[in-house]
């Protein structure tokens, strides 16, 4: 009886032994959110994966899976908000997870996971509304009519709102036709149309010299001079033609580039349309 | 026998009743031990650790420097400026500051931080305590300049260290090695393709002398017969292309070959000086 007394306090001291006071469980995870808080994610991940093979609750689940949002790792987010129980705080996880999608840029999965009620339930699509319609206006994507987007957004927003949907669904300000059909009637007309002034009037410089020469030169049959300049003046006018035609895509393409560079600001002002206070009730 | 039990629990937890400081001073010994090993990312975890629960702050400074020490060898740089100034934070005297605030300028040099670098002199030299660094204030200026591969003032600034006339020497070499990219340009406008001869590509010279040749030469003589279209054009869109051009090469060619020494340079310092050098 004594022995086996002996042996059984033995082998748990040494258990206790083995064991550094710094990595128990509560310290280890005193220490990830220490690292959460300093923002290194990669750590603090590292160390909550550790405190989940002890234990496991929803607090470290979300955790976890905000630690793997900021590290651009959605789909392994994903698998711990889908771990958590309690539905306020899951909610939570699916919320962040979304601001961050738009935050990436990631649009089409915003999309699809609201349509298909990924992760989502009545309470959460309330929050994720906004934000889908917001990315919708993004992808340029038909959204429902003018009304139900009023009923989404603030009142105070809806006129920029509109204003961005409208400015992202019309975006080719420059039709590269229309530049085209101008520079070859005038050359560097269609640079002109495009705002560059600059450039269209070079190439009508340009284009006008060679033909000038070519002529003067025929005139005074020094044809392989005359046939040179002519050839140049035809290269000068067929490369403004398709130039002009660029250039109306460069236009549109800085066009578009501007808007929706101004819209994700917009809607990083507005922090995608939730309220933090409200999230923070949800815990 | 429950004497026993209670004598044996006894002598167990004054055994390994761990004292905080000891404690503390084992993670200590795990991180550097990691460190030493060269797992970095693990040794930078146990040092946070370490900070995390060393709330006495006996560790604070030498956990800081060590993580610094970690990321600059991972070439991390930024890291590593942002723990070296949290490790001067947290100096424990003056001299440790001042080797702490030495190691910032390295890392701001390497980091290619230069304004930083000195920014972080200037304090050293304002600071009273440390007026007896001087030199070392010099020292460290010139290889400031020597990393922003002006070597004229970092010869100037290692002339202040007598210790450091070897690099001094060296630097002035450089300078005399190095191609004077502005005369070499003016050599390139008064006869075209010298500047990129005399950087060693002479067969891209003697091709630009030639195009300059030839189209200058036709520009003259159509100017010359009174086709001033004709010499309008050539001298417009082949001469001056040809000449503008030459120049840029010339440029061009100096640049290349001076970056290449540089570079070469900050080889040669890395594997062969053996003085302080960040």
């Amino acid at each position: 009886m004594r022995g086996i007394l002996l042996a059984v306090l033995i082998l748990s001291v040494c258990a206790v032994a083995q064991q550094s006071p710094l990595q128990s469980p509560e310290q280890i995870e005193t220490f990830a959110r220490y690292l959460f808080n300093k923002q290194d994610y990669l750590r603090a991940s590292e160390q909550y994966q550790i405190v989940l093979r002890i234990k496991a609750n929803d607090t470290i689940y979300e955790l976890l899976s905000e630690c793997y949002i900021q590290l651009d790792t959605v789909e392994l987010a994903d698998t711990y908000i889908a771990k958590i129980s309690k539905s306020s705080i899951a909610a939570r996880g699916t919320i962040e997870r979304y601001k961050f999608l738009f935050r990436a840029n990631r649009f089409s999965e915003i999309i699809s996971g609201f349509e298909n009620r990924r992760g989502l339930n009545d309470n959460t699509s309330r929050y994720i509304h906004p934000l889908y319609h917001a990315a919708c206006i993004r992808e340029r994507k038909t959204t429902r009519d003018d009304d139900v987007i009023s009923n989404i957004f603030p009142s105070q927003d809806r006129d920029s709102i509109a204003y961005y949907r409208n400015a992202l669904a019309h975006t080719e300000k420059r039709n590269p036709y229309i530049a085209a059909l101008l520079s070859t009637v005038i050359p560097g007309a269609g640079k002109m149309y495009t705002g560059r002034y600059g450039d269209g009037a070079m190439a009508c410089i340009s284009t006008g010299l060679f033909t000038y020469l070519s002529i003067i030169n025929f005139q005074h049959h020094h044809n392989t001079r005359a046939y040179i300049f002519s050839a140049l003046g035809g290269l000068y006018y067929a490369s403004n033609i398709y130039g002009s035609a660029a250039s109306a895509q460069v236009y549109n393409a800085e066009y578009t580039v501007s808007v929706q560079t101004d819209f994700d600001a917009f809607i990083a002002r507005k922090n995608c349309f939730i309220d933090e206070n409200e999230i923070m009730g949800l815990r | 026998m429950k004497r026993t039990g209670i004598i044996f629990l006894l002598c167990a937890f004054s055994l390994f009743a761990q004292d905080a400081k000891d404690l503390l001073r084992r993670q200590y010994d795990y991180a550097r031990a990691l460190q030493t090993e060269g797992k970095i990312f693990d040794a930078v975890t146990e040092y946070e650790r370490l900070i995390c629960f060393d709330t006495l702050r006996l560790y604070a400074f030498d956990a800081n420097k060590n993580i610094a020490d970690c990321y600059r060898r991972a070439a991390q740089f930024k890291n590593a400026i942002r723990y070296t100034g949290q490790s001067i934070v947290c100096a424990k005297n003056q001299k440790t500051m001042y080797e702490q605030k030495t190691e910032l300028v390295k890392l701001h040099i390497l980091n290619r931080s230069f304004a930083s670098a000195a920014n972080v002199l200037h304090e050293i030299e304002q600071d009273p305590t440390f007026t007896n660094h001087s030199k070392e204030i010099h020292y460290w200026r010139g290889w400031m300049s020597l990393f922003q591969d002006d070597w004229e003032m970092a010869a100037r600034e290692f002339a202040f260290v007598d210790s450091a006339a070897a690099l001094g020497q060296f630097c002035l070499q450089m300078q005399e090695k190095r191609c004077p990219v502005t005369t070499l340009k003016i050599f390139s406008a008064i006869i075209p393709g010298s500047g990129q001869m005399l950087t060693g590509h002479v067969w891209s010279g003697l091709l630009s002398l030639g195009w300059n040749v030839l189209w200058g030469y036709l520009t003259f003589d159509a100017a010359l017969a009174n086709r001033a279209g004709d010499a309008l054009l050539i001298g417009d869109l082949l001469w001056l292309r040809f000449y503008t051009g030459n120049i840029e090469n010339a440029e061009k060619f100096a640049v290349e070959k001076n970056t290449l020494l540089f570079q070469d340079a900050l080889r040669y310092l890395q594997d062969e000086f053996k003085g302080a050098k960040p």
